[in-house]
């Protein structure tokens, strides 16, 4: 079977699955900001497994589908060893797949382009290419002749803030560890292409990553980007296994990877951060959060605060689908932050940091990235220009202060002009339309 | 043996400019090697992008083996104009045979 055909055998499978008792829709975050709270949970299910046998499911399923956040609050609801989280990203995808029909593929591609367009122009904003080449493949580090001790998977959004990706690096090397980075839009995990119905291609760009990934040799495969863990986790590597290849592959991700090293990298940890710190936390992947927090607590100085406040969404991003709540999710984020007194709110996931960086200037607290406070405690320092950028506010003012690179790596300004529009100062649902106004 | 075919990419606006290049690597892999402007290469050539598209010289087009079903499906979506002799450099792999491939490059890959 090619990688199409698992895709739909899986979704039979899942559909199979589902007793449709409704529980997953009950958990979930989004069915009140996408207006379908209190709907019939049976009715809603009947019409995801529909879709996922092809057929045209109903009004709330293609809502909820579209609605989804990849919050994960629904997989320890089903009691039935169907994980909802995929399935619902499934029933989206074949939605997705049914309504857009022959134009599928020319969609895919368009989505692809616009964003490996996004991301190339965005870096080069930002970095000269000395610094670029450094962040990507293929570039084993410290003795090009042995296989890396590490391969880091960036996924390709992450390129748009340089400066997490940049410390990153300089971690693992801090720790003595060899590495080579995967990753950029010639990696894509095929999210795009899935996003926009197209299985062929998304597997095509998944799989020729997993092989990239593979091919380094390292023993240490770390993942970055949620994103990415994820399409792999629940749709690459389940699909490359089923197509009679090896089940060995696996990512780990960074966080994650960096926590069970946490006696190895507290040893770099020399420069007290006194700082009163709170985590802009996202609930889809729980380890990384816990990661996150063991981590945060080994650095001297550092007092974490605990906020209570509702999370969703795999990041921030995922939330643009549902405006007005994302805005009352970051609004209760803020004021609880704010009364706690922290000095610092610490962006886990890049596109949460690309999103909220540049409120800095309204709170009373600093936004950083959490490699940024790692980073600070290493004595390791990189420059957050997307974050001075986009504090600008302002197209003309950011050209302007980007005409040196922009002269450098050739870039015609006024694409520059469009992309950092679109990028930064506008907001697109990455799951395709917005489900509330 | 040659094993350094010479590609002559030939950008929108006429410039010429030759590629040598390895035989077996492919003709976007040798034009990413030699920085050739216009061909982005976006995908890494897993065939999911289309903008390494390129126009492959008359004469020489039928020496090109066929286009699989996924690269043809692929053109289809490509940005600029498609051509008899369209093709996506990703997907030719360089030979001795092809010594002095001329591949011009369209207006847009977006």
């Amino acid at each position: 079977m090619d990688f199409a055909e698992v895709l739909d055998a899986r979704m039979e499978e899942i559909a199979s699955a589902c007793s449709q008792c409704g529980k997953c829709f009950e958990a979930c975050p989004m069915t009140g900001p996408a207006g379908i709270e209190g709907t019939e949970p049976r009715q809603v299910l009947s019409g995801i497994t529909d879709l996922l046998r092809g057929g045209e499911g109903n009004a709330v399923a293609e809502t909820w589908s579209a609605a989804c956040s990849s919050s994960g609050t629904c997989i320890q609801a089903c009691d039935y060893g169907v994980n909802p989280r995929l399935m619902v990203r499934l029933a989206h995808f074949a939605a997705t797949r049914r309504r857009e029909g022959a134009e599928t593929k020319a969609k895919a591609m368009k989505s692809f382009r616009g964003m490996a367009k996004t991301v190339r122009i965005v870096s080069r904003l930002q970095l000269e290419n000395s610094v670029l080449q450094e962040l990507q493949p293929p570039s084993t580090r410290d003795n090009p002749n042995r296989t890396p001790d590490i391969v880091l998977y960036t996924g390709c959004n992450v390129h748009k803030t340089p400066h997490i990706l940049i410390l990153c690096l300089d971690v693992i090397r801090a720790m003595g560890f060899t590495y080579q980075v995967i990753g950029g839009p010639s990696a894509c995990c095929g999210i795009f292409q899935f996003l926009a119905g197209d299985a062929e291609t998304s597997g095509r760009a998944g799989l020729s990553a997993l092989r990239q990934i593979d091919a380094t040799g390292a023993s240490e495969k770390l993942a970055w980007c949620p994103s990415c863990q994820s399409q792999f986790n629940e749709v690459i590597i389940p699909n490359y296994q089923r197509m009679g290849n090896d089940d060995s592959f696996s990512l780990t991700f960074f966080f994650v990877f960096l926590e069970r090293n946490l006696e190895r990298l507290k040893k770099h940890f020399v420069v007290p951060v006194r700082k009163r710190v709170a985590l802009n936390e996202r609930p889809g992947f729980p380890e990384v959060m816990h990661a996150v927090k063991r981590i945060l607590a080994a650095i001297p100085g550092l007092e974490f605060v605990d906020l209570d406040v509702p999370r969703a969404g795999l990041m921030s991003n995922y939330l643009t689908v549902t405006p007005r709540f994302k805005d009352e999710l970051r609004e209760k984020e803020f004021r609880a932050a704010a009364d706690a007194g922290v000095s610092t709110l610490a962006t886990v996931f890049h596109a949460c940091h690309r999103e909220l960086c540049h409120f800095e200037k309204d709170v009373s607290f600093e936004i950083m990235n959490v490699m940024e406070l790692i980073g600070e405690s290493m004595g390791i320092h990189a420059d957050d220009v997307y974050k001075r950028l986009k504090m600008m506010d302002d197209v003309e003012i950011m050209i302007e202060d980007c005409k040196d690179l922009i002269a450098q790596h050739g870039l015609d300004p006024n694409d520059a002009r469009e992309v950092l529009l679109a990028d930064q100062l506008a907001a697109r649902p990455l799951q395709g339309r917005f489900v509330q106004s | 043996l040659n094993l350094l075919p010479n590609i002559v990419f030939i950008s929108p606006d006429g410039e010429r400019r030759e590629v040598y290049a390895s035989a077996g690597i492919s003709a976007m892999t040798a034009a990413k090697i030699g920085g050739v402007p216009g061909i982005e290469a976006e995908c890494g050539g897993s065939l999911s992008c289309g903008t390494c598209h390129v126009y492959v010289g008359s004469d020489q087009f039928q020496k090109l083996p066929n286009a699989s079903r996924e690269e043809s499906e692929m053109l289809e979506y490509v940005a600029s104009e498609v051509r008899h002799n369209s093709r996506l450099s990703c997907q030719i792999t360089l030979t001795e045979a092809l010594d002095g491939l001329i591949l011009e490059i369209p207006e847009d890959q977006y």
